[in-house]
């Protein structure tokens, strides 16, 4: 087994209790490296079309990479993937902390839990070990309790644990899990999974260092990461992210008022450094081994509280909770994030949902009877945060919001579905597509629906910023800007996508400004391979080749990847007044990125020659196995 | 004539002394791109300018007591 591995993944069955560790050869772990593109092979692999993915078919994957756990900056990201609840596909989710770095430690390089227990379990995975435990105590606790209790009857404070709260066990459509208190999978339901399963989460331990074949050239990177990396993220070392929301308002990415696209004259009132600056923030954290340390601890009292063990909010909590509530101050901002983690909600969706309701509400399309009496004006901060604590319990309107707002507003009707601003069921992430054009195709094209992480920001490929440097080595030379819509901008798109979906699965942070020259040192010091660019390129496109695949099988095509109707009408004010995502443009652009993709440029469809070029040609049986009528 | 940059995001590393806002004196009709200079700002880290709340360009003629908005190009995290 090459070093960076164990050679064990763990697999478990909840039904039957059973607990197998299983092993694959080196190519296997060669050509899929960990993460989202391990994620991917098993859900093609093991996961039958139309499967409820909140029934005892769906399963589990939890997938750190080669790099989790080798200790440098940037080392402590996991991928968790299933059938996701939200876009009834394609589902992943990456989280910080330190969980993903605990279980390589504890030796083992991925979990597949499978079934459903009877009653609620939690799985204790200790250096080589798995137990399933009784969870029947823990059940109905919020995360904090959770963890807690957990330590204390396993009589360890180390222990580091990856949770659901109410909101899990409850299957709201967006609950995430959370990793110790602070860090979460966040998207695409993979919270609500869990708890279908009757599993509370891990509890993990390991005393284990990673075999590393290069020792002294992996050292040298890590000094690289902890000194000039950080220099080179000196505002999320300082601020975490969120500290240039001004810059977002000033130049029309900002969400205001559910994207409606509006100036928002108090965005430097909720940013990262008005935070940073005030009392609130008590200070700054880091996931495992990093020195760029942009996760914030933020203590609110009174009204509106926050525990800051839960941390603080990230800039898409500051924008989905702040600007697009049209809430203009900090505490209730703090108290959303807080709620939020002790009941394992995704903050993007669970303020996008909340936006959604106002939308409705201020065009009368929900009215205060639907709302048991709760004013959904926008900037109503209070109504804010108790609904998020509806959502989280499923009380009265809230357990309708808890479905997503596209299921909600396909039960609403009345045209609700114009202000639910979904990508493939998952509530876009906070960034403009309006203003960042290949951003746009990437929330469209994306296997896992709206995600900012995918990307590219249209901004960094301007001018001579280090993005657009770095994508040099990558051959793309031309600056272009964030305006434009083109096929040159289309093949900057498909041309980093990879790139993303490598760094998902190595797993390695995008915070931590590694070139592409250094995911290859990285990759080789750890393994001792001789891999290049070309290499980990096609493992990203691999697992976005699978993910796509996965998604045929269930039936989406080419009209499931689009945007939110919103991002079709023009911006009401603000830098971007009157500016709007043309379809036309969009369907322009999906053929030119399907044809970069090789997939076939009218259905999406992957070709039989890609697949072949990806060493993946059994998917293509998979693709015949696609529904007669599509099921949604 | 007295102008002032504000940095936004990475672009704080340019600001002296831990402060998020420099005070510069130039001469009467210097335009941004001078100030941007005058501040030590990388031209490839500088993305959008603003004064009073309205995007400016470089060649933007500066007024005495003019505050200048200097943002940094908007990624995934807001300021990468």
């Amino acid at each position: 087994m090459p070093n960076g591995y164990w050679g064990k993944i763990l697999r478990v069955n909840l039904s039957t209790g059973d607990i197998k560790v299983e092993e694959n050869d080196e190519t296997f772990y060669r050509r899929y490296m960990g993460g989202m593109a391990m994620v991917s092979y098993y859900m093609v692999k093991e996961l039958e079309p139309e499967i409820d993915p909140l029934g005892p078919e769906n399963k589990l994957f939890i997938f750190p990479g080669v790099a989790t756990g080798v200790p440098f900056s940037g080392s402590g990201r996991h991928c968790v993937g299933a059938k996701s609840p939200l876009t009834m596909a394609y589902g992943k989710a990456e989280g910080g902390g330190h969980v993903g770095a605990e279980l390589k430690h504890a030796g083992f390089d991925g979990i597949i839990v499978e079934g459903e227990a009877e009653k609620p379990v939690y799985l204790w995975i200790h250096d080589g070990e798995c137990e399933i435990r009784d969870a029947g105590k823990l059940w109905g606790l919020p995360v904090k309790e959770t963890q807690d209790a957990m330590r204390a009857e396993l009589g360890d404070k180390l222990i580091r644990t990856s949770l659901i709260g109410p909101g899990g066990e409850k299957m709201v459509r967006f609950a995430c899990i959370i990793n110790d208190l602070k860090d979460a999978h966040g998207r695409t339901g993979m919270g609500a999974v869990m708890g279908s399963k009757n599993l509370k989460g891990l509890a993990v331990r390991g005393r284990m260092q990673v075999p590393v074949a290069d020792p002294d050239k992996m050292k040298e990177i890590a000094r690289w990461a902890a000194t000039d990396g950080v220099k080179l993220a000196q505002g999320l070392h300082d601020w975490g992210t969120g500290a240039a929301m001004v810059g977002g308002e000033q130049t029309g990415n900002l969400p205001v008022c559910n994207f409606r696209g509006d100036w928002f004259p108090k965005a430097n009132d909720i940013d990262a450094k008005t935070l940073g600056q005030s009392p609130l923030r008590l200070g700054m954290d880091a996931c495992y081994a990093c020195a760029v340390r942009c996760k914030k601890q933020v203590k609110a009292e009174g009204k509106f509280f926050s525990d800051p063990d839960y941390g603080g909010p990230e800039y898409e909590t500051l924008a989905s909770c702040g600007s697009n509530l049209g809430i203009t101050t900090l505490e209730p901002i703090a108290m959303a994030h807080h709620l939020c983690h002790v009941h394992s909600l995704d903050t993007i969706s669970a303020g996008a949902v909340v936006a959604f309701a106002m939308d409705c509400f201020e065009h009368g399309v929900l009215t205060l009877k639907d709302t048991g009496g709760l004013d959904l004006h926008f900037g109503n901060a209070e109504s804010a945060v108790k609904l998020i604590d509806m959502i989280g319990k499923r009380e009265g309107i809230g357990d309708l919001l808890a479905e997503g707002s596209r299921i909600a507003a396909q039960r609403i009707g009345k045209g609700a579905e114009r202000f639910a601003v979904q990508e493939k069921g998952v509530e876009t992430g906070m960034h403009e597509p309006r203003l960042k054009r290949a951003l746009g195709v990437g929330y469209a094209v994306a296997p896992h629906g709206g995600d900012h992480g995918f990307g590219p920001h249209d901004p960094m490929f301007e001018g001579p910023s280090r993005a657009f440097d770095e994508a040099k080595a990558l051959g793309l030379l031309e600056p272009m800007p964030s305006s434009e819509m083109s096929d040159r901008k289309v093949a900057l798109a498909a041309s980093l996508h990879p790139w993303v979906a490598f760094r998902d699965s190595a797993v390695i942070c995008s915070f931590v400004p590694f070139g592409y020259g250094q995911y290859v040192d990285i990759i080789n010091a750890v393994t001792g391979w001789n891999t290049t660019a070309i290499e980990l390129a096609r493992v990203g496109e691999r697992a976005l080749n699978l993910a796509r695949v996965f998604n045929v099988r269930e039936g989406l095509t080419r009209a499931d990847d689009t945007l939110a109707p919103r991002y079709f009408e023009p911006m009401v004010d603000g830098a971007l007044k009157g500016v709007a995502y043309k379809r036309d443009e969009l369907e322009e652009a999906k053929t030119t990125y399907y044809t970069l993709a090789g997939w076939d440029p009218q259905t999406g469809v992957p070709t039989r020659a890609k697949l072949a070029e990806l060493g993946i040609s059994w998917a293509a049986e998979e693709i015949a196995r696609v529904p007669a009528t599509p099921v949604r | 004539m007295r102008v002032r940059a504000r940095f936004f995001g990475d672009l704080k590393k340019f600001a002296p002394h831990d402060e998020d806002v420099v005070e510069v004196d130039l001469p009467e009709g210097s335009t941004v791109s001078k100030l941007v200079d005058a501040a030590h700002v990388e031209r490839g880290e500088l993305w959008r300018a603003s004064i009073k709340n309205q995007l400016v360009e470089l060649d933007q003629v500066l007024q005495e007591g003019d505050e200048v908005f200097l943002f940094p190009p908007i990624g995934g995290g807001q300021s990468r």
